[in-house]
């Protein structure tokens, strides 16, 4: 099945986008932006985030994060909603990491276990990006 | 193959490209709050830039973290 990709997006320099989370538990929503990393198995954000989505449940699980630079990263998982480009069509739920200090370093990352629930192309020659669903 | 662009919050996103030098030079390692318009609002937290932006009115903003001092400058491996 040929892959389905609706939405185009653009970028100047590093292939981010704006997308909406929420938190399953409660009500406020809150757009941030985050790397589109093919590299990453798992997506992760910065847990200040985590504060203003009002979450009413704790972290579902915990686990650490390891990277090039040898280094673990402590993470506490939680049940998060996600639209990319905050387009409800690219939405998802799925228990996500947050950490400490996430934004002032390498930034919120949308890792595999998002991108798989989606289409997704890049010509970064173009600095042009593509996500759908089928 | 048709695509649609996806326009919304791209003025937001071109701002924030454009003017991420300012603000890793003027608020390294704060939080802000960027509107179609720019900047809306600066904090230690992201609570504290929502508030100020709320506070002028402004409640669409894209939240987003200043690199740090020590993570400017230098390539990334995510």
């Amino acid at each position: 099945m040929p892959p389905k990709l609706d939405a185009e997006f653009t970028y100047q320099t590093n292939p981010r986008i704006p997308l909406r989370l929420a938190a399953r538990s409660g009500q406020a929503s809150v757009l941030v932006y985050a790397f589109i990393d093919t590299g990453a198995d798992r997506s992760l954000f910065d847990l200040r985030i985590l504060y203003d989505l009002n979450a009413t449940e704790g972290p579902i699980d915990r686990g650490s994060f390891g990277g090039a630079g040898g280094g673990r990263l402590d993470v506490d998982f939680y049940d998060v909603e996600l639209s990319l480009l905050d387009r409800r069509e690219l939405g998802v739920s799925l228990p996500i990491a947050f950490a400490v200090g996430v934004e002032r370093s390498v930034g919120n990352l949308i890792g595999l276990d998002v991108l798989e629930h989606f289409d997704f192309a890049l010509s970064h020659r173009d600095r042009l990006g593509y996500l759908g669903r089928r | 193959m048709t695509f649609t662009r996806a326009t919304k919050h791209e003025k937001k996103m071109r701002w924030l490209d454009d003017n991420e030098a300012m603000l890793e030079a003027k608020y390294p390692g704060m939080w802000v709050a960027i509107s179609d318009e720019g900047l809306a609002g600066v904090g230690a937290t992201s609570q504290e830039a929502i508030a100020q932006a709320k506070a002028k009115g402004t409640t669409d903003v894209l939240v987003a973290g200043v690199k740090a001092v020590e993570y400017q400058g230098i390539y990334l491996i995510r």
